[in-house]
């Protein structure tokens, strides 16, 4: 007897990045988005103080989850470097 | 009148030239075939005859005396006015010879004389002359220069034959005095040919007319283009940004607004914040954005410094914050981050709107950016920032560089994007073909190469509040302390 739907708990997002193959992250709705931050830089080797996340345009706040976010399967997630010119 | 005044200057060192050496040429000539054959003996003391063209005369000898003329003419033959001078003697001596022949009582006598007669003939010789010249100069410096050089080339002649009185040095002035005619009618042809687009026949007056009569529909076109230029100057006047504030007091205070100084307190939080022991700290955290400001992102605002997009985002976070606070004072704005454009461009096509499409939902912003009368976009060219904006009150794309580099690329991809973005958001199909693409030439400009970020966000903050870029590059260092201290307080004035 199949379960009468079930929740769905995760999501999987995709990060992009300038230049960067795409990540696809599976996370779950009620983890903080710290935990994809990290999760990218790791996989990555970089510096995670030095890479900002946008959702849509809006920074990622740390605390934020998946479903504070309303994030679905295959949204994007963009992650960008540090720039500085003059 | 370039042309002719170039012409004349040409003319004059010509004019100047040929008449003497062709004078000398037909008289000098003569003269020399005549003393070739009187003298005999020449060749005896050539070494002394060199210097000695005033001082034979001062110390006369009587036997070498015609011999040592000989040579002189042949010598200085060079200059048109020494060569006459010394002709005018030549012609004397011929004199002398004969007198020294027939005189023989003594040399004082035939000296007082023959000095006498010398300076006459030096006077004439250089009266005659100045006249050459005087003809010449006002052959060459005025309108009217042709009639009035033939007047004076007559006059020379009158006065010519009035002093001569001597038959031979008659003759030889006569024939200066015809080149000398000659001269001032060939200087007139050689006017004609050389004034370009004249026509000489009519009268001084006539011509003059004429010449004014030119200068005045001169005038008409230009006091009519003068009209136009005002005419169109008015109306950029009106299309100016600066006009929302009617009144002019408001504006006034609307620009001092953008320049108030700091007060000391400020700056001691500023310096405080730029110095190196709050590398470390986090010195302001903007919520709604969730963007944190340490101190050593807040040092790329210290002079010299590159801009870091983290510091651009707050910034235009905090103007439309701003705007949000007193929407009566500023225009409504929408201030796209540093990560837009790259976005919209970063699709295989080089145009991605699906990518950017939920950016600026209605649920998100609680606006639609058609309300907007400004919409501003920054845009990073690897180590350079730049400026767009979508100014939909004036139906414009702009692009500002502060280094005025032009990007065609930029305000076409914007076009499209304002027009998917319209027609996504509220269906509406909208044309903006007849939007000027501008490329804002009258701009502050920067000067060195690290204020370029401030510059466009200067440009942002400026137009956001509806005033013309009444900024310099004297004033970054300024704005750069004035942001620092918006940032650190989160809150722009």
């Amino acid at each position: 007897m199949p379960e009468p739907k079930k929740e769905k708990t995760h999501v999987t997002v995709k990060v992009q990045r300038q230049h960067a193959v795409d990540v696809f992250i599976r996370v779950r709705l009620d983890l903080p988005l710290r935990e994809l931050k990290l999760a990218y830089c790791n996989r990555l080797g970089l510096d995670c103080d030095a890479v900002r996340f946008t959702y849509n345009g809006s920074r990622i706040h740390d605390h934020e989850t998946v479903s504070d976010l309303k994030m679905e399967d295959g949204d994007v997630v963009d992650a960008w470097y540090d720039v500085l010119s003059g | 009148m370039g042309a002719l005044n170039s012409n004349r200057k040409r003319g004059d060192g010509y004019f100047f030239k040929l008449p003497f050496s062709h004078w000398f040429n037909r008289v000098g000539a003569r003269i020399f075939k005549k003393l070739k054959t009187s003298s005999v003996s020449m060749q005896s003391t050539p070494e002394s005859h060199r210097n000695s063209a005033s001082r034979v005369y001062r110390y006369p000898e009587p036997v070498n005396r015609i011999r040592r003329e000989v040579h002189a003419p042949c010598r200085v033959s060079r200059s048109g006015f020494r060569s006459s001078s010394v002709l005018s003697r030549d012609r004397e001596s011929g004199d002398w010879g004969e007198e020294g022949s027939v005189d023989e009582m003594g040399n004082v006598f035939s000296y007082g004389k023959l000095s006498d007669r010398y300076d006459r003939r030096k006077k004439e010789a250089v009266e005659s002359l100045r006249y050459l010249k005087k003809d010449d100069k006002e052959v060459i410096d005025v309108d009217e220069a042709v009639d009035r050089a033939y007047v004076s080339g007559d006059s020379s002649v009158e006065e010519v034959f009035e002093v001569v009185d001597d038959e031979r040095s008659q003759e030889e002035n006569g024939k200066v005095v015809v080149s000398d005619t000659k001269n001032a009618n060939w200087t007139e042809k050689l006017l004609e040919s050389l004034s370009l687009d004249r026509k000489w026949d009519g009268p001084v007056h006539k011509r003059l007319h004429e010449n004014a009569g030119k200068r005045d529909t001169k005038l008409k076109s230009l006091s009519s283009s003068i009209e136009t230029t005002e005419k169109a100057w008015a109306t950029l006047k009106l299309l100016h940004p600066a006009n929302k504030p009617q009144d002019e007091d408001v504006l006034r205070a609307l620009v001092r607004e953008a320049f108030v100084p700091l007060t000391e307190e400020e700056e001691a939080k500023v310096s405080w914040a730029f110095s190196n022991s709050s590398r470390r700290n986090v010195l302001a955290t903007h919520e709604y954005s969730n963007i944190e400001i340490t101190g050593e992102l807040l040092q790329c605002l210290r002079p010299g410094a590159w801009l870091n997009d983290e510091v651009i985002n707050v910034y235009l976070e905090l103007l439309k914050e701003r705007e949000k606070r007193e929407p009566e004072k500023f225009l409504k704005c929408h201030f796209f981050n540093t990560f837009f454009y790259k976005k919209l461009i970063g699709g295989k096509n080089g145009y991605d709107f699906k990518s950017v499409r939920r950016w600026t939902s209605q649920r998100k912003l609680g606006y639609c950016l058609l309300e907007c009368d400004k919409i501003f976009v920054p845009i990073h060219k690897d180590i350079h920032w730049c400026l767009a904006v979508i100014n939909k009150k004036d139906e414009k794309f702009q692009y500002l560089d502060s280094l005025k580099g032009i990007d065609t690329q930029v305000l076409k991809v914007l076009a499209r994007y304002f027009v998917d973005e319209v027609k996504d958001k509220s269906g509406e199909d909208i044309d903006v073909r007849s939007w000027k693409q501008e490329y804002v030439e009258d701009l502050p400009e920067q000067k060195n190469g690290s204020d370029c970020g401030m510059f466009m966000i200067k440009y942002v903050d400026f137009y956001s509040r509806g005033l013309g870029l009444h900024f310099k590059q004297e004033h970054m260092p300024y704005f750069r302390r004035r942001t620092a201290k918006e940032i650190l307080r989160l809150k722009a004035e």
